[in-house]
């Protein structure tokens, strides 16, 4: 609103000049317009922390977690990267990926950790986080196929396996899900699963964990000889896990 | 009645109702005021309470292209070749050289849209991979290269890879992304970015749609 009085007393006539309510609105005008950069700066209002160049830290806390501290935020990430493009006819190829097979590995019923003796990297970031909010994603390789099964009733009869199996990514922040893919079915598949949670002033732990479904049958008619073992494993073949710490 | 000032201006001892003067002068003061908070940047050095520190991180640089015409494009090279089709251009874009320091934070993203694809599966058993990689051009030193960030990312047409059972297409009407963080220990200069594709076999096809890139450098 504006202003609609003056110090000013008023001359004959009930008149008032523009040069009284200017003279009163100069100071005011003064102290938007100019001068705020020096001597109206409360002190201690910007300080240096809020101005600083980012500090970049590799491995601080030993699984390979790149960070980058900065003023109002900080982003970490870790990448599991193999070489990945070269393939055999019928064959997931190659050796380098992640292949897991519930006949002869522990899998848990649910959530599944990555073995970091083979994922060396990517599977999990740490840092320390500050009170704020945390947002960021995985993007992953993961595969899983159909596999080939002859038996049942009549051994002659072949049939694919896992063809409705369905298996899934999940993040964890300090032991809580807080982001997940939802079912995904047979194949290939790059995904980009993004996440969020609030996160107080400590130290932070997001690791990624998969799950998959292990040889369920659609007639409940279990094989007796294995054609194919494809049905039988989950893949992974590279990850980058990445998170945003934004400061409250 | 506003409240809009109402005054006598002119000579003395002469009544006048002539408003413009300084009501104009206090609109301009109340307008200017208006825009001090919030682009004149002098105001937000005035309290913390006022920066704006959460929402606005210092964005260096942000590029990004899309193709939005739904035109399709096929790719079934087996080395790896960039995504040229669109109405705005190729996902090679270049731009000025943006000079990074350690810490700084790239985070890129891209994503498309596969159309059905016609690969004829059971011909091709076990040849069903495409992959999908970013590149940056980043010059540290010893000249501009091509670099790969983040990983070649792998997907398939089909379910089955076995030489023995049947297969079917997975690749219909699908949106894929990738979103990459690279964070440099060194300094150098950042010109470009692209996005390189490639099929396992020359006779799988890869039929891309609409897609989106971008990449922010982002520091504060």
């Amino acid at each position: 609103m504006a202003r609609s009085w003056t110090k000013e007393c008023f001359k004959d006539g009930d008149q008032f000049k523009a040069d009284h309510f200017n003279r009163d609105a100069d100071g005011i005008a003064q102290q938007f317009n100019g001068q705020l950069d020096q001597n109206n700066m409360p002190l201690e209002s910007a300080h240096s922390e809020q101005m600083k160049d980012p500090v970049r830290t590799d491995n601080a806390f030993g699984v390979n977690t790149v960070s980058s501290y900065m003023p109002t935020q900080s982003y970490h990430y870790a990448q599991w990267r193999i070489t990945n493009t070269n393939t055999t006819e019928y064959n997931v190829d190659p050796a380098a990926i992640y292949a897991t097979k519930w006949t002869t590995d522990s899998w848990e019923a649910f959530w599944n950790l990555f073995d970091y003796s083979i994922v060396t990297q990517g599977a999990r970031i740490r840092f320390e986080s500050k009170e704020g909010m945390i947002i960021g994603g995985v993007t992953i390789n993961v595969e899983q196929r159909t596999g080939r099964a002859s038996g049942g009733q009549d051994p002659a009869w072949t049939k694919n396996t896992s063809a409705y199996d369905a298996m899934e990514i999940g993040i964890f922040c300090n032991g809580v899900l807080i982001g997940r893919s939802g079912k995904i079915y047979t194949g290939a598949y790059c995904l980009d699963v993004p996440f969020s949670t609030p996160i107080g002033t400590e130290y932070t732990e997001i690791v990624v964990k998969w799950f998959r479904e292990q040889e369920s049958f659609i007639d409940g008619d279990p094989w007796t000889t294995l054609v194919v073992d494809h049905g039988l494993y989950f893949y992974m073949s590279g990850m980058l896990l990445w998170a945003r710490n934004q400061y409250r | 009645m506003s409240n809009n000032l109402i005054y006598t201006n002119g000579q003395a001892g002469q009544p006048s109702n002539n408003n413009s003067e300084a009501d104009g002068f206090f609109n301009s003061l109340a307008t200017d005021s208006g825009q001090i908070d919030q682009s004149n940047t002098r105001t937000e050095w005035v309290s913390t309470k006022h920066i704006n520190w959460e929402d606005k991180p210092l964005v260096k640089v942000w590029a990004h292209r899309d193709n939005t015409t739904a035109a399709w494009a096929n790719y079934n090279g087996t080395t790896f070749a960039t995504v040229t089709h669109g109405n705005n251009g190729s996902t090679e874009l270049t731009f000025a050289a943006y000079t990074f320091r350690v810490g700084d934070v790239f985070r890129y993203h891209f994503n498309f849209r596969t159309n059905p694809s016609n690969n004829d599966l059971a011909a091709n058993k076990g040849l069903d991979y495409f992959w999908v990689k970013a590149q940056l051009q980043l010059d540290t030193g010893a000249g501009a290269t091509w670099t790969d960030i983040g990983f070649d990312t792998r997907n398939s047409f089909g379910t089955h890879r076995a030489a023995a059972g049947s297969d079917y297409p997975c690749a219909g009407y699908r949106m894929y992304g990738l979103t990459f963080i690279y964070i440099p220990n060194n300094t150098g200069d950042l010109t470009g970015m692209r996005v390189q594709v490639r099929t396992e076999h020359a006779t799988m096809n890869l039929n891309m749609e609409n897609w989106n890139e971008q990449l922010k450098v982002v520091g504060a």
